[in-house]
């Protein structure tokens, strides 16, 4: 997987020497070797996705795969803001929850239109994010995260108690998948392919994205707050761009699991899906993109096996979870790439 | 005014104290650990449910409420003590950020093996005997327990008051929240002083769990509630400070419970208005220090 | 002439004490001005409330004629003024490379780009090189701050400011913690910067201040006790007497045992502190 290779300007000191090694004079300026390998293994990727339905026939294993990769998004989402940003939310399942349940309100009255479900959805995440963005992040730290927790918390409540508009304690049953033009994406694998396409297309966005110069400065922002202003940087505006485009695509994911689900609840808004999201990123290796992806597919997959045998799963996870914290906390990632370097080490001994 | 407005409304803000003692000792502990050691304890809730669960064994098998109210807090403080010496130690050398998430991973740990013991069901602490009827107050009546709740709560606020204000120990615990470096310079064992501190507020927690045992009642998901309520606490009050634990408990108790009888629909949002509001006012809490 | 930075009356008070009591500095285009004085004398202070770190308890502060009191830092950095940090402070995690393109691509109002990369703003990436080549770390382009020594840690702090192309730059005791050879590098590399660039130092090392300074303002309890010309500061008896107490050495700033004022924090220093790259090992990386 070179993929992970491809990593600029995102790691901490352990990893950066060896991206550095090849960049002198103009640091980003990847080996053509490095790009292509990075290509060749996306590509292998993409193509193991693609074709998985018809290699693997199971619906279950299908819609684990899909889930997989939603919360991918929805991880990545996140991951915008603790990994690239340094902004610590505990409340990332506020934009999640709110286009869920958007998408399922416009599917079940109005419309199972994708793009106007779709829309609907994502627009109304960004439309909390920029409200309770801007508040939050005039403070940091524990505040920050005290205030992103306790925002979700009341659209945690609003969903609970508004029963007219969102079923209450009973949620929201029978979402239709969406439709688009003469599509129609009820099977197991055709949704799988559309959540797919929007899984590629978030990617790249994002990959984009953090290459980017903005993205630059949400790193910048992340390292440094003080010398950000010092060079003229408005920190806040910044801050609030990396919290509205990841309540956007944290929304993206909402209204997507809305349809997969059938279903939406006040649990889907719930602080522990914003923790369980938070233990992905952490797991797959928060500052990068594929990192966060690997913990959705590590946490789901894990989750399916485990909650087949026992009860006990949060124990587990819980456990799990200590030892990253404790002994890998850059994640699969950061052990895939110290394992690389021992590797590289022992080829040169 | 008459009896009959002025009973309830007596009655509902006694119910308002009561709830508000308990989140106190919650974020006393929650608020001392922040103060000394910079990070928010996310296992609190979890320490909190322990208490509770324990002290209804304790009941149960001893038969004596008192004894469990005592036994209960020290034996969850020396299982903080332990796991401050073998999970938190390692961390120091890293950001806050990790001791959060460490504590984060230890709630599921706890709340989930609190599950494997003592099942899902929701169960209940029987009233010590001495404690049930009622005291009358003249023009109404009052639960006995729930008074004892009240007393008991601000007889410990007085005395966590005294430890902090009177003793060696409450002022190596005020100079560390002051100035961390300057403790470790005075020739204290500051490894130590972090285990202890964790210990004793988790030890609170405890506390407040058994209390809560035969008031409220216990079943899974209790932890996160209370958790998300002292948070609310310290962060209405101010961090670090035993004074903004004491004020933020009764703002935030008196809004849930009041929330509750009046806005039945949004009294979780009326907590969150509050603290929204306050930090809006003033970002570090009612009587919080700047946080860097 | 005009003034580019104006600093007029300022006060600042931390509760009751009075930082800056009433401060008034006016800072010629093209000049270069030190600010010294003993430790507590006002100097980091000023130096924050004219970089918008601090607000002035009163008084004002222009920039190149506007008035900039109430406007924060970035905003002031926009306008104009670049300013370095006593300990370093840069991008930690990132490299040499990035952290001064960070400074480049914001001047270049690139900085809102989200959609193509950052490697393909040729302009951005040119000028970074060619700042790079300025403070000659050009060849520790791919390394990350951590990995640089402390001396081109402080180059590195220059240039992340030079990258934005100040009309003013505030230089916060640039040489601190140097070696004497790192200093002397640090002295040539600021010596070297454009003529066209206005400077505001602070600096305790004497040498420095004399060799970069055109004008001299002695700040102590808060006040501006005097100004001129180095030699006229050298030869003040109140400067002398403020730095030296009554002991004072009729050969200028140096200390009887031969101790120079730049290393002593106050008097006791003088007396019997310890040798001079001592003192400096403790304060190195």
């Amino acid at each position: 997987m070179a993929i992970l290779r491809d990593r600029e300007l995102t790691d901490s000191a352990a990893v950066a020497p060896a991206a550095a090694g090849a960049a002198v004079g103009g640091a980003q300026t990847q080996s053509r070797a490095s790009r292509r390998s990075t290509l060749v293994s996306g590509l292998t990727v993409l193509a193991t996705l693609l074709v998985f339905p018809f290699v693997v026939p199971s619906v279950y294993l299908q819609n684990v795969i899909t889930e997989v990769l939603i919360f991918g998004i929805f991880a990545m989402s996140l991951d915008l803001l603790i990994g690239y940003t340094g902004l610590v939310s505990f409340g990332h399942a506020a934009f999640f929850g709110v286009a869920a349940y958007t998408a399922a309100i416009v599917a079940t009255r109005y419309s199972d239109n994708l793009l106007a479900t779709l829309a609907a959805g994502v627009v109304a995440a960004g439309l909390l994010a920029v409200p309770t963005g801007g508040l939050a992040i005039r403070s940091s730290g524990i505040y920050f995260l005290m205030l992103t927790l306790a925002f979700s918390q009341i659209v945690y409540a609003a969903a609970w108690k508004w029963t007219w508009l969102t079923g209450g304690s009973n949620g929201l049953a029978g979402v239709p998948r969406p439709k688009f033009g003469g599509f129609d994406f009820s099977s197991p694998a055709t949704f799988y392919y559309l959540v797919l396409v929007f899984f590629v297309a978030t990617f790249l966005a994002l990959r984009r994205l953090v290459s980017s110069p903005l993205g630059h400065s949400f790193i910048g922002v992340r390292e440094n707050e003080s010398r950000m202003q010092a060079i003229g940087y408005d920190v806040w505006r910044i801050k609030l761009a990396s919290f509205v485009i990841a309540g956007l695509f944290g929304g993206l994911a909402g209204a997507l699991f809305s349809y997969y689900n059938g279903f939406v609840s006040p649990h889907d808004v719930y602080w522990s899906v914003s923790g369980h999201v938070m233990i992905m990123v952490i797991i797959g290796g928060a500052g990068t993109l594929v990192g966060p992806v690997l913990g959705a597919a590590f946490f789901l997959i894990v989750q399916n096996v485990v909650s087949s045998q026992t009860d006990r799963w949060p124990l587990i996870m819980g456990l799990a979870f200590i030892f990253f914290v404790l002994a890998a906390r850059r994640g699969i990632v950061g052990m895939y790439l110290d394992a690389v370097a021992v590797a590289r080490a022992a080829a040169r001994r | 005014m008459n009896a009959q407005i002025l009973s309830p409304l007596i009655i509902q803000i006694l119910n308002g104290l009561a709830f508000s003692m308990l989140l106190f000792l919650l974020a006393a502990g929650l608020s001392v650990i922040f103060g000394m050691m910079d990070f928010i304890n996310l296992a609190h809730g979890a320490f909190y449910m322990l208490g509770a669960y324990l002290g209804l064994t304790a009941t149960q098998r001893l038969g004596n409420f008192w004894v469990a109210l005592i036994v209960v807090p020290i034996i969850v403080a020396a299982l903080g003590f332990a796991l401050e010496k073998i999970l938190l130690r390692p961390l120091y050398k890293r950001g806050h950020l990790d001791q959060v998430l460490l504590t984060f991973g230890l709630a599921f740990v706890v709340t989930d093996m609190i599950r494997w013991i003592w099942g899902a069901d929701i169960r209940s602490v029987p009233q010590p005997p001495e404690l049930t009827g009622a005291i009358p107050l003249g023009i109404t009546a009052y639960p006995r327990y729930r008074g004892f709740v009240i007393v008991a709560g601000l007889v410990l606020a007085a005395a966590l008051w005294a430890i902090q204000a009177r003793t060696r120990i409450g002022a190596v615990i005020r100079a560390g929240v002051a100035d961390k470096e300057m403790v470790g310079g005075l020739g204290i064992n500051i490894s130590l002083v972090f285990a202890c501190v964790f210990a004793f507020g988790v030890g609170l927690a405890a506390l407040s769990g058994v209390i809560a045992g035969p008031f409220l009642s216990l079943a899974p998901g209790m932890d996160a509630e209370q958790l998300i309520l002292s948070l609310i606490v310290v962060v209405v009050g101010g961090m670090g400070t035993l004074k903004g634990a004491f004020w933020g408990s009764i703002v935030v108790g008196l809004a849930d419970t009041f929330g509750k009888i009046y806005v039945p629909d949004f009294s979780l949002m009326v907590i969150f208005a509050i603290m929204a509001a306050i930090l809006l006012v003033r970002p570090n809490g009612l009587f919080g220090r700047a946080v860097t | 002439m005009t003034d580019l930075l104006r600093v007029e009356h300022v006060e600042r008070h931390f509760g009751g004490l009075r930082a800056l009591n009433g401060v008034d500095l006016a800072v010629a285009t093209r000049e270069r001005l030190a600010v010294i004085g003993p430790n507590g004398a006002g100097k980091t202070t000023l130096f924050n409330v004219i970089a918008g770190e601090l607000s002035p308890t009163s008084g004002r502060v222009l920039l190149g004629g506007e008035d900039v009191t109430r406007r924060r830092p970035d905003q002031r950095a926009v306008r104009g003024l670049g300013r370095t940090f006593q300990k370093n402070n840069l991008f930690l995690g990132l490299s040499v490379f990035e952290n001064v393109r960070l400074a480049v691509q914001r001047r270049h109002g690139v900085s809102w780009n989200a959609f193509s990369p950052a490697a393909s703003h040729r302009t951005v990436m040119a000028e970074t090189t060619e700042q790079l080549d300025t403070v000659r770390l050009r060849d520790r382009a791919g390394a990350t701050v951590r990995e640089l020594s402390y001396g081109e840690q402080r180059q590195l702090e220059v240039a992340v400011a030079l990258a934005c192309r100040p009309r003013l730059l505030l230089l916060d005791e640039p040489t601190a913690g140097m070696s004497p050879a790192e200093t002397v590098g640090m002295i040539d590399l600021v010596k070297g910067l454009p003529p066209d660039l206005t400077l505001l130092i602070i600096e305790h090392d004497m040498d420095v201040v004399f060799a970069l300074a055109d004008r001299i303002v002695v700040l102590h309890h808060g006040e501006v006790l005097a100004e001129g010309r180095p030699e006229e500061v050298r030869k003040n008896p109140r400067v002398m007497a403020v730095y030296l107490g009554t002991d004072v050495t009729a050969s200028g700033l140096v200390g009887a045992d031969g101790v120079k004022l730049a290393d002593c924090h106050s008097l006791a220093d003088l007396v019997g502190g310890p040798p001079i790259e001592g003192e400096r090992g403790a304060l190195g990386p």
